[in-house]
């Protein structure tokens, strides 16, 4: 009997176990705020090389890690529109209440030592100091294809003088805005 | 009875996490399976992540130096990592683990069978990417990463319905416990269950292909491939020998009443059939 739990045990962390990106994509995230709460996020992601050396290969006239405004649209569309339906792999909570992303703005491919960085904000008007106390963001890819982990430094907090906020880190990959420790 | 009932739990686990590997984000099409963000914060799941960003950066930074100059160091340096990301790589979901732990519970087997449908399912899987991956590099130049994602889909669409048809022919031998046809079949079954099971094509090894065939070092990328293979066939493989191990365990349980084995494996075989069956399904309907 002993043998057989063994057993259904390393089975059970076998299919736990379960590592199957083929995309790897480190990410920061600055908040915005405005006078009254946040205004939205402004994203980085940064590839690794083997997925971006495909993009620019496969979106790029000259390929290229000096990207035009041309080129930018194309990947724009053809190969950042395609997350959408996924909601740009955003995890976000408002008081323990899930957001959905369906709009981002402002998108801009770089590339920088052979890697490639999409910036991008996410629109999201939220008063803070009458509507909100806690958000949560992370990034999450349902279908495992991409791991999406936050950079080292990940978040980027610039406060004004009319909002006060807190951000922690429970985990290794999400990050919580606390807003009424500023109140 | 508890026993079957800690297998069916396991089994279902392991479809449900199987399938959730097979949908990609690139092509547009959302998938339809969720899992909990839980898995991910794990510090397990962020330790074997990084293990193979960091091999597949490794393995990058390889490929073009070996461009520069030939370096015996790097040379093995490289057979070492491929080796061990393809052992890491083929731990995921996918990779027709699921399909072969569930054959050999249904059916008894030896490690060496176990080990063949380990290396059939790693060499169609990476077979068919290096025949993509050369299509693409040198022949269908102009398609984009979208493009050649829909192919692998499609492709995986298809042994999805094989693997359903395999699912349907085992449930029927069963049914009609046709021993006869069952000895003939038997070694076929096996080859064409990891035929149809590696027939997705892996993104990897196509990715690695292609980016070798660009900076010129097409032998070096083949090399990798074929090392990343020999990991994956291993991991496999692996997974194949414990499920032949622990079926016989639970046979030598119930071995001293002859009824009770006959009535375990009669469960074990239609259960495991249907199971085939759902995955083949699966496949398909997260694919389309």
């Amino acid at each position: 009997m002993k043998k057989i739990k063994m057993i259904t045990l390393i089975l059970l962390l076998a299919a736990l176990l379960y590592s199957h990106p083929h995309v790897w994509i480190e990410y920061t995230i600055q908040p915005v705020f405005s006078e009254t709460g946040l205004e939205g996020l402004q994203l980085e992601w940064t590839f690794d090389e083997m997925f971006s050396w495909q993009i620019v290969m496969d979106y790029t006239d000259d390929h290229d890690y000096n990207i035009s405004a041309e080129e930018n649209q194309v990947i724009a569309e053809e190969a950042f529109g395609y997350l959408a339906e996924s909601g740009y792999f955003a995890d976000f909570y408002i008081d323990g209440k899930k957001k959905d992303v369906k709009i981002v703005t402002d998108f801009q491919s770089e590339g920088k030592d052979e890697l490639l960085i999409y910036h991008f904000f996410i629109p999201w008007k939220i008063n803070a100091k009458k509507e909100v106390t806690h958000l949560k963001l992370c990034f999450f890819d349902e279908s495992i294809f991409c791991e999406i982990v936050p950079k080292k430094d990940g978040m980027i907090l610039l406060q004004n003088d009319n909002i006060s906020v807190e951000y922690s880190m429970p985990d290794r990959i999400t990050y919580q805005l606390d807003f009424s420790k500023g109140k | 009875m508890k026993i079957t009932k800690i297998i069916l739990i396991f089994l279902i686990l392991f479809i449900f996490i199987s399938l959730l590997a097979q949908a990609n984000p690139f092509t547009g099409k959302k998938s339809s399976a969720k899992v909990s963000t839980t898995f991910q914060r794990s510090s397990t799941w962020h330790t074997i992540t990084n293990w193979q960003k960091e091999m597949n950066a490794k393995l990058t930074f390889l490929l073009k130096n070996l461009k520069e100059s030939f370096n015996l160091k790097y040379f093995f340096i490289l057979i070492f990592i491929s080796i061990a990301f393809g052992i890491i790589h083929a731990i995921g979901p996918g990779h027709g683990k699921m399909i072969v732990g569930t054959y050999f519970l249904k059916e008894k087997a030896t490690p060496i069978k176990a080990l063949k449908i380990g290396c059939t399912i790693s060499i169609t899987h990476s077979g068919l990417a290096i025949i993509l991956g050369i299509i693409f590099g040198l022949i269908v130049k102009g398609m984009k990463m979208h493009g050649r994602l829909d192919i692998q889909n499609y492709i995986g669409i298809f042994g999805g319905g094989l693997i359903t048809l395999l699912g349907i022919y085992y449930l029927w031998q069963q049914l009609t416990n046709n021993e006869h046809l069952h000895k003939i079949s038997s070694g076929k079954n096996e080859i064409l269950l990891g035929i149809f099971s590696g027939m997705i094509p892996c993104p990897i090894s196509m990715t690695i292909i292609l980016f070798s065939l660009y900076f010129n070092v097409f032998l070096y990328g083949l090399i990798s491939v074929i090392f990343f293979s020999v990991g994956m066939a291993f991991t496999i493989s692996l997974i194949g020998i414990i499920m032949i191990k622990s079926r016989d365990i639970i046979s030598n349980i119930t071995v001293k009443n002859q009824k009770r084995v006959e009535v375990f494996q009669k469960i074990f075989g239609l259960l495991t059939s249907l199971i085939i069956i759902l995955i083949g399904l699966g496949l398909v309907i997260t694919k389309l």
